[in-house]
This record gives structure tokens, C-alpha cells and sequence, in this order.
């Protein structure tokens, strides 16, 4: 008798002790200043990268300068083929003026408007190869690691080779390959389309991110968390994308930054040795913009080289800011080490 | 030692063997090489295009092609370039050279400003001259190299020769020598190298300074340098001999996987700055679909790589000890 009359005093006790110190607990991390209310690690990253003034105003820049290259006829005073009319000094490569802010180029076509149209292309290809990169690199590398095996050394052999060659005769190689190859010639389209570069530059982007993803995945896949859901009868799948890739998350948004980077970088690059996309009779990349430039920088036109120039590093370096930003915002032991 | 690195140059056999057969086949189903050399030489007879396939082993399927191109390589019967027929190996050779000038150079001159920086930036973190090169390595890691090459030619060529009022500019913005020089020349061979070297060592810079800062950030709170210090060590031999061999164990094996880095930063420096290097003997032999030419470079580089990264592994053994290489 007496014991049944206990019980519930027990576990009323057991009940108040435990709200007494959850809300001590809380009421102690609250004066201390440190992620009181949320536990999840997003929220936590995210108020880690609202204090970090560089990685913020990149990010404001970078906001910046992609909606004007999305929407490129706001900014935008001419239209990206128009030409503008003769004045008396100079008919083509007029340098900067209140008509045209940044010069004009050979065809007398404002340098000003056609960066943001020349951004649009560059940007979106920048944009769209590190989502499929990302994606097809996080599948990819998440199975390798989690299944290990046979099919793991064969993709990172493979990673690995194309991981020690010149990022830029990779490219050019498999540029050939891919047009040529008699498969995948449907789905390439022209070799100078803007598909054929965004596919050409995925095809090579998604190993870097595959490795990262890889790497975290191993050092996760042992945990108890993960253990514990596989005694539960989790299967492959379901403890993949339920617990291994959202707890990577940190390195694949650092790894999609990088991407944006690099395929930027990339389009540039090869627009800079004239394989490169061509986005249509008149219209332009930033790589092309700066390919022209080149011809022309012996004769004197310094604003056709600069503008284009600062464009494209000011965007590098807000991605690379944002980036940064990121990897201390979700990896706070990273950011001791900078002290 | 001896034993780990003869049986590392054994195994690069076979992994040159794999590595040239991938490469070879993907160049093959990009370039067809009998198309390339009816587009450079429309009008070559039949038994001309004929006796080309020969010499190159062009017959039969595609892995028996690989083998003839071996058997022509390893006998050193390299051919000819498709344009224009000239040998491969003394361009091929002449292009080396001139690489090996610019990328050592470089190299040289990259990492050792790169490690200085970064040993500065770690003695006094947070301090205006960390902060200012922590910025710096940050943006220059952000300039490809083809904006710098392309903004100092600018500079060099037109703006400072403006600005001083000179009749030519101060450093030559292109090419090996002047056009129509003949022999060796210190002083002019270096004017010309001035600005290549700067390109591609911009870009060393900004990459080692950062990865010392952090390395010897690391090792600076470290136990033993405490007990280093305790034991009455000086400052500065705790700073050489013992922080700093240690921050750079991490740096060399980083060093060996940026060299694919480095020959490409070469790759665009050199086409712009007409440097006559691998580079620019790789995209013309690119641009003319000239397989002769492709196939060497290419096991040339890949044997640079496997080099490289067989010499940090050594590197790593003889800088930590506790690393044993059997």
C-alpha cells in the first residue's frame, strides 16, 4: 500500500526536478549570452554570421551586384546591343563620360550596360553549375562514403586524377570529349551554347564537393546518433538523407560558394582563350568582355580593361567573404584557430 | 627511405600506364586526328594521309592504337606536328625549359614571400599588419590570373610609360626576348620575366601566406614550445627549430596537390605574356587538334605530378620523424 502511495510522489518529484533544471538551464545560458532558446545548428550558425560585419556587407554587395545582373535593364541606360550616336572627338572606344559612365567599346556600345547583361549570363551559369554540382556532388559523395568499398576507390581514384591535372586542360579535354562523344552529343547541344558550358563545367565541379561530403560523412557515419538509427531499422537511404547530409550541411553551403567561384572563374577563363560560350549575335559574359579587352589593352583603352576587371574580382571576393563567413558561422572551432 | 621511394617509382609505372591509356582515349574520341590534319593540310594527297596514319600508329582499333603510340613513344619515335611537320621533342624540350625557368622562379619567389607573410601575420595575430595581409591574401586569391596579367600589361605598358614620359616602357610586356635577339642575355631575360613571375607568384603568395598563419597559429600552442620555452630555449631558436619545423609539415603536402594549381596559373600567364613555355605549346597544340604534340605534353605533366607529390611525401618523412614510410 504504502508503495503505491509513494509513486506518484516520486514521480512528481522526478517531474519538478527535471522542469527546475531545464529552466535553470536555460535561465543560465541565457545570462551567459550564449543560444538560449534554439538548439537547431542552422540558428546558431546564423546568428554566428549576423555578427560578422565583413561576411554581412559582402553578402549585401553580393545581393547587390547579382539582382542588377539578374535584371539587367534597371541599372541598365542602353540596351546591350545599341549603339550609341557619333559624337564630334570620337565615334568608337569614346572613354568614360556623363553619356557613357564606364567608355565605350568598339562598336560604341556603353561599357556600363553591357556589364550587367555580360553579368547575367556569367552569374546564371555561376548560379545554376554549383546547384547541380552541389547536388550531384553531395549524392554522389555521400554514398561513396557511406556504402565505402570498391565503388569509393574508384570515384576518388577518378576524382583524383582530374583533381591533379590544370583545372583548365581537364576543361578543355572533356570540352572535346563531351562534343564529340556520340551519347551525350543530344543532350550537349553546340559546343558555344550556354547548356553545353553549364553541363562541361558540372561535369567537372561536382567532384570537388563529392570529396568534401565524403570526408564528413566518414567521421559521421560511426557516430552513436547514426548507430542508434540504424538499431532502430533504418535503412540506407533514410539514414543518408535524414542524418548524414543535413548534418553536413555547414561544408556543403561552404562547398556551393566554391562552386559559384570556381564555375565563374571557369566560363571566364575559357571565354579568355575563346572557348568560351557564346551567348548570342551582340551579346556578351563578363568572360568574353574581358577577352576583348585584351586586344585592345596595347592601344590605351584602360576602361574597357578595368571596369570589366573590378566587376568580376569584386564579386569573387564577396563570394569568397560570404564563404568564409560561412565556414566560421557552422564550424565555430575554425574561427578559434584564426585568433 | 631508399627501399619506400624505389618502390613508389616502381608503382608510378603502372599508374603512368592507366593514367596515359585514360588520357589517350579521351583525346582520341575529342580530336579525330586524321580530321585535324586534312583541316591544317587540305590538300595532302591520299598516300600522304596514309603514310601520317602509319607513322602515328594510327591503325587498327583504338587500344591497339594506344600500343603503337606506346611502342613510338618509349622508342623516342615521336613524330611529327601536324602543323606544319616539325619534330615534337625540340619544341616540345625548348618549351620545358622555358617552363621550368618561370615556374621555379616563381615558385621560389611566391613561397618565400608566402611564408614570410605568413610567419609575421602569426607572431601577432590580430595586430594592423595580419589584418592588412589576411585581407590581401584574401583578394589575391580571388584575382585570377589572367585580370592580374592582364592589368599589369596595362600599368607597365601604357600607364607608367604616360606617367614618367618615357619612349618605352619599364618592363617588356611580352614575349622571351626582344624580336630578333639572338643568344643569352641575363639582364633582358629576367626584364622579361618580371612581370610572368609576378602573375603567378601573386597567387602563391596569397595562398601560402594564409595556410602558414594557420599552420603555425596551430603549432604556436602547442605543449612542447611551452616546454621549450621552459627548458630556457631563446626565442628564436624556439621560433626555427622547433615551431616552425613543425607548422611546415601540413604546408608541404599542400605544396605537392597545388601543383595542378600552379601549371595552370603557367598555362594562362604564359599565353599572355607570349612566354613560349608548356603552356602555350599545350593551347596551340589544343587549338590545331595536333595529337602528336598533345600526347607528350601530356605524359610530361602527368609525370610532373606524380613527382611532386613522390618528393612531399619524402619531404613529409624527413620534416617529422614519427612518420615512418614502409
Amino acid at each position: 500500500m504504502t508503495e503505491i502511495d509513494h509513486t506518484p510522489d516520486i514521480a512528481q518529484a522526478i517531474q519538478d526536478n527535471t522542469d527546475a533544471d531545464l529552466t535553470g538551464l536555460s535561465l543560465r545560458d541565457e545570462s551567459e549570452g550564449v543560444a538560449s532558446e534554439s538548439l537547431s545548428p542552422f540558428r546558431l550558425a546564423l546568428r554566428h554570421y549576423r555578427r560578422n560585419w565583413v561576411a554581412m556587407a559582402s553578402l549585401g554587395l553580393l545581393i547587390i551586384i547579382v539582382l542588377a545582373c539578374l535584371f539587367p535593364s534597371i541599372p541598365a541606360r542602353y540596351s546591350e546591343t545599341q549603339r550609341l550616336p557619333k559624337t564630334d572627338a570620337t565615334f568608337i572606344n569614346s572613354p568614360p563620360s556623363s553619356k557613357a559612365w564606364f567608355g565605350t567599346d568598339d562598336l560604341n556600345r556603353d561599357l556600363y550596360s553591357r556589364i550587367f547583361y555580360g553579368g547575367r549570363v556569367s552569374i546564371m551559369i555561376g548560379i545554376s553549375v554549383a546547384l547541380i554540382a552541389c547536388t550531384v556532388g553531395t549524392i554522389i559523395g555521400a554514398i561513396a562514403g557511406y556504402l565505402g568499398g570498391l565503388l569509393d576507390d574508384v570515384l576518388m581514384r577518378i576524382t583524383d586524377l582530374f583533381l591533379a591535372f590544370p583545372i583548365l586542360v581537364s576543361l578543355l579535354v572533356l570540352r572535346n570529349v563531351l562534343a564529340e562523344a556520340p551519347l551525350v552529343k543530344a543532350i550537349m547541344g553546340e559546343k558555344t551554347s550556354v547548356r553545353f558550358m553549364v553541363i562541361l563545367l558540372s561535369a567537372v565541379g561536382w567532384m570537388a564537393v563529392a570529396r568534401i561530403v565524403r570526408g564528413v560523412v566518414l567521421s559521421l557515419k560511426e557516430r552513436e546518433f547514426i548507430e542508434a538509427s540504424r538499431s532502430v531499422g533504418a535503412g540506407g537511404p533514410r539514414i543518408m538523407f535524414r542524418h548524414l547530409i543535413p548534418n553536413a550541411l555547414g561544408p556543403i553551403m561552404v562547398a556551393l560558394s566554391l562552386s559559384v567561384v570556381g564555375a565563374i572563374l571557369a566560363e571566364s577563363t575559357l571565354s579568355f582563350f575563346g572557348y568560351g560560350p557564346s551567348p548570342g549575335e551582340g551579346r556578351t559574359t563578363w568572360g568574353l568582355l574581358i577577352a576583348q579587352s585584351k586586344k585592345t589593352v596595347l592601344s590605351g583603352y584602360w576602361w574597357l580593361v578595368v571596369f570589366p576587371c573590378a566587376l568580376l574580382v569584386m564579386t569573387i571576393v564577396a563570394i569568397n567573404f560570404v564563404g568564409d563567413g560561412l565556414r566560421d558561422a557552422f564550424d565555430p572551432k575554425a574561427d578559434m584557430s584564426r585568433a | 627511405m631508399i627501399r619506400f621511394v624505389g618502390r613508389r617509382l616502381l608503382w608510378t609505372v603502372p599508374t603512368l600506364f592507366i593514367i596515359t591509356f585514360l588520357v589517350f582515349i579521351a583525346i582520341r574520341i575529342g580530336t579525330d586526328p586524321v580530321q585535324s590534319y586534312l583541316r591544317l593540310n587540305p590538300r595532302a594527297s591520299e598516300a600522304k594521309v596514309q603514310q601520317y596514319r602509319v607513322a602515328n600508329g594510327l591503325t587498327g582499333n583504338i587500344v591497339s592504337q594506344y600500343f603503337n603510340w606506346l611502342g613510338h613513344f618509349v622508342t623516342f619515335d615521336w613524330g611529327r606536328s601536324i602543323k606544319g611537320s616539325r619534330p615534337v621533342w625540340p619544341e616540345l624540350k625548348a618549351a620545358m625549359a622555358n617552363t621550368l625557368v618561370l615556374g621555379s622562379l616563381a615558385t621560389i619567389v611566391g613561397v618565400v614571400i608566402g611564408l614570410g607573410i605568413g610567419i609575421l601575420s602569426a607572431m601577432r595575430p590580430r595586430s594592423a599588419f595580419d589584418q592588412a595581409s589576411t585581407t590581401g591574401a584574401f583578394v589575391g586569391i580571388s584575382i585570377p590570373p589572367y585580370v592580374s596579367a592582364i592589368l599589369l600589361q596595362l600599368f607597365f605598358a601604357i600607364t607608367l610609360t604616360r606617367w614618367l614620359g618615357l619612349d618605352r616602357p619599364l618592363l617588356p610586356t611580352s614575349g622571351v626576348y626582344p624580336a630578333g635577339h639572338k643568344g643569352f642575355d641575363l639582364i633582358l631575360r629576367l626584364k622579361h620575366l618580371t612581370l610572368p613571375i609576378t602573375v603567378v607568384a601573386i597567387q602563391i603568395v596569397a595562398v601560402y601566406s594564409r595556410y602558414m598563419r594557420a599552420s603555425l597559429l596551430e603549432v604556436k600552442n602547442s605543449d612542447y614550445l611551452r616546454t621549450a620555452r621552459a627548458k630556457g630555449v631563446s626565442e628564436r631558436r624556439v621560433l626555427v627549430r622547433h615551431a616552425l619545423r613543425n607548422a611546415l609539415i601540413p604546408i608541404v603536402t599542400v605544396a605537392a596537390i597545388d601543383i595542378g594549381g600552379i601549371i595552370g596559373g603557367l598555362i594562362i600567364t604564359e599565353r599572355i605574356f607570349e612566354n613560349k613555355g608548356m603552356g602555350d605549346f599545350f593551347l596551340t597544340a589544343y587549338e590545331n587538334g595536333d595529337f602528336p604534340q598533345l600526347m607528350p605534353w601530356m605524359v610530361f605533366v602527368v609525370i610532373g605530378i606524380i613527382m611532386a607529390n613522390l618528393l612531399a611525401d619524402v619531404l613529409y618523412a624527413v620534416l617529422d620523424p614519427r612518420i615512418r614510410l614502409d
